[in-house]
């Protein structure tokens, strides 16, 4: 009988296909009805078996189950393209994205041992641990980085009702992925006000692809 | 911004408070519900037959593969003994499972049995792609259920393992679809199971594993009673230590021996230590004991003596013993050595050689092979190449069962598993006629 975190963990492989589909230039060009019946057409195709694995078992066996920060961004990503609307303004996404990637560039190399202390055991349940997430995401809450706190708050519910494989509350906080994506973006964004430094600030971070859909700022 | 813009503001923002207060509440109930650190649970072992000396060798496998490696054991409620390795083509093939079969003491006999795993099997369960299978170890859990973990890869080499978890309620008959334990947070690369896993005396599980990527470290997994991982304790850091073992001396103490896996002479096996139960270990040091960046397995005897199964010499594995220590593994003393090609002269051997002597092993190994020149070719195909044939008996695996008796399986030169058998009134006997020779 299958798992539900081996449903959990296919849904969001499978949503992570759909999204990849927004990278594509010419698919980004298409009208919302299309763009969403393609991601819909994708996500069926890569669930479903084909031979003895669905594809998305593949990507899934690569790259683990990918964290509840990476699910929410997709989600974000995804709606903001087929909605038009931006439900996360650019400023917060920018901050998210050097949190993750302080997080990742410190977190990563002693999680994989450099060095005897290990972050990584904090995620097994550590109340410290907790008390330090409680404490960001309440004040990410204060001054309204609501992503911040949604992120935390999902990622925290999630590995309380077991959602994942994993029993590491890290796991559903940070994965490789959403942190090499921050780290490009942040040094992308850095890159950008080197180059430009007159004007553009932490808001014009790149952030994922769904910020062309509706740009209010001006040129 | 009009006064329902405001309102619906107002009210997000409660949403997102009640939603982060609702999540932490049930993550600090689950903190709280997590097991305490348990203590060591020394195992109470009785006394085999009548106490008279006996040893006996014997293999495990009959040459079913062209390559077998890493054998492990575990003792059945009747009494007999369960290994498992993992066997195929060659290692790294897509056809290698994990092998097992039945050791009836009463017959002297193994049973092959069929596969524990296979790689198609274990890709089903898991919903995900399976490139290779590995090391096997296995382990009574506090429930009378056999959990066996194994190494699986997904992608990549041994550096890209993970741990899978199966169960069986049947004394290892039939297994449980499996579950992969996730134990790093970088596409859960790179955790391997060598080492034999024990109880703590709450029911937990504590299970030595080792990472080979980038670093190579020992750590050791506590999982609960369902198999959930609960904590991750590093053991080593750096890149030269693998493979530990934990041997429990008393409900607090404990050492824990790991391969050495760096370049710095003398190579010596590592050693750290414990007083409290685990909770802190010391930093590795160098035994006396040498090591050639090969497994090692040990037990705690009844009078607190730990025996070890080790390839003694620092380069090659080619030579196999069995030491103890009286003082908590400080000092080692020889107790006999199981396997030596070490001072054969003219090695690496030519084939021809290499048959001949093979196939003599093969014979002193287990006296009821049918044909020792078959396992002589088949030791022959693993080990020989165009300089020349080799020996290898490594990958130990030592377990004592509850009447007494001890039970060693390693690789006997890559196509078969070797079992030996034997009791404490031989090792007492072995130890008494060794007097203070061959210390470490």
């Amino acid at each position: 009988m299958i798992n539900v975190t081996d449903i959990t963990g296919l849904a969001s492989a499978t949503l992570a296909i759909a999204a990849s589909l927004l990278l594509v230039p010419p698919i980004r060009r298409l009208k919302r009805i299309h763009i969403g019946l393609l991601m819909s057409a994708t996500a069926i195709l890569v669930a479903v078996p084909i031979g003895a694995l669905p594809l998305a078992a593949y990507l899934r066996g690569g790259f683990g189950d990918l964290s509840i920060t990476t699910n929410v961004l997709l989600a974000v990503a995804i709606f903001s393209h087929l909605s038009g609307r931006r439900p996360v303004d650019g400023k917060q996404k920018s901050v998210m994205n050097v949190l993750i990637a302080v997080t990742a560039l410190v977190f990563y190399p002693l999680a994989l041992g450099f060095g005897p202390f290990d972050p990584y055991r904090l995620g097994y349940g550590s109340p410290g641990f907790l008390t330090g997430l409680l404490m960001l995401a309440l004040g990410a809450w204060a001054v309204r980085f609501h992503l911040i706190s949604i992120c935390i708050a999902l990622a925290v519910t999630a590995h309380a009702m077991a959602w994942h494989e994993s029993t590491n509350l890290w796991d559903y906080l940070l994965d490789p992925l959403v942190s090499i994506y921050a780290l490009v973006a942040v040094l992308a964004g850095g890159l950008r006000t080197t180059t430009h430094p007159s004007g553009r600030n932490l808001q014009e971070l790149p952030t994922l692809p769904h910020d062309r859909v509706e740009s209010t700022r001006c040129p | 911004m009009t006064e329902s813009g405001e309102a619906g503001s107002i009210g997000s923002r409660t949403l997102v408070l009640v939603i982060l207060l609702i999540g932490f509440g049930a993550a600090f109930v689950k903190s709280f519900d997590r097991p305490p650190a348990g203590l060591f649970q020394p195992r109470s072992i009785g006394e085999a037959g009548d106490g008279a000396p006996h040893f006996e060798t014997r293999f495990v496998s009959g040459g079913e593969t062209p390559q077998t490696h890493a054998p492990s054991l575990v003792e059945l409620t009747d009494g007999r003994i369960r290994a498992f390795w993992f066997a195929g083509s060659r290692e790294g093939a897509k056809d290698v499972e994990v092998h097992t079969a039945v050791f009836a003491p009463g017959r002297g006999a193994w049973h092959r049995e069929p596969s524990a795993a296979t790689r198609v099997g274990t890709q089903k369960s898991l919903l995900r792609y399976i490139r290779k299978l590995g090391n096997p170890v296995a382990v009574r859990a506090a429930n009378g259920q056999i959990r066996l973990f194994y190494v699986t890869v997904s992608v990549g080499g041994w550096g890209g393992s993970s741990v899978t978890m199966t169960t069986s309620t049947d004394e290892g008959k039939t297994w449980t679809p499996a579950r992969r334990l996730i134990t790093t947070p970088f596409f859960n690369l790179s955790t391997l199971v060598k080492g034999t896993p024990f109880l703590y005396d709450d029911g937990t599980l504590g299970l030595p594993v080792y990472h080979e990527m980038i670093g190579k470290f020992g750590e050791l997994l506590r999982l609960d009673k369902t198999g959930a991982v609960i904590d991750k304790q590093r053991l080593s850091s750096g890149k030269y230590s693998l493979q530990p073992v934990v041997l429990a001396q008393s409900d607090r103490k404990a050492i824990a021996l790991m391969r050495y896996a760096g370049g710095q002479p003398p190579k010596r096996v590592l050693r750290a230590s414990t007083d409290d139960a685990g909770r802190h270990w010391s930093h590795p040091e160098k035994s006396s004991l040498p090591n050639p960046d090969a497994a090692v397995s040990g037990v705690v005897l009844a009078d607190g003596k730990i025996l070890v199964a080790l390839n003694d010499i620092e380069s090659g594995r080619d030579r196999l013993s069995l030491v103890t220590s009286h003082d908590g593994g400080v000092t080692w003393k020889t107790v006999i050595t199981l396997e030596d090609q070490t001072g054969l002269p003219g090695q690496p051997l030519d084939r021809a050689r290499y048959l001949e002597t093979a196939g003599r092993l093969a014979r002193d190994s287990d006296a009821t092979v049918p044909d020792s020149a078959d396992y002589a070719r088949a030791a022959s195909v693993q080990m020989c190449r165009e300089a020349g044939c080799g020996f290898e008996f490594s990958y130990p695996y030592l377990i004592q069962a509850r009447n007494g008796e001890l039970h060693l399986v390693y690789t006997w030169n890559r196509s078969f598993i070797k079992h030996v058998r034997f009791n404490q009134a031989w090792l007492d006997r072995r130890l008494s006629e060794t007097g203070n020779d061959q210390r470490h």
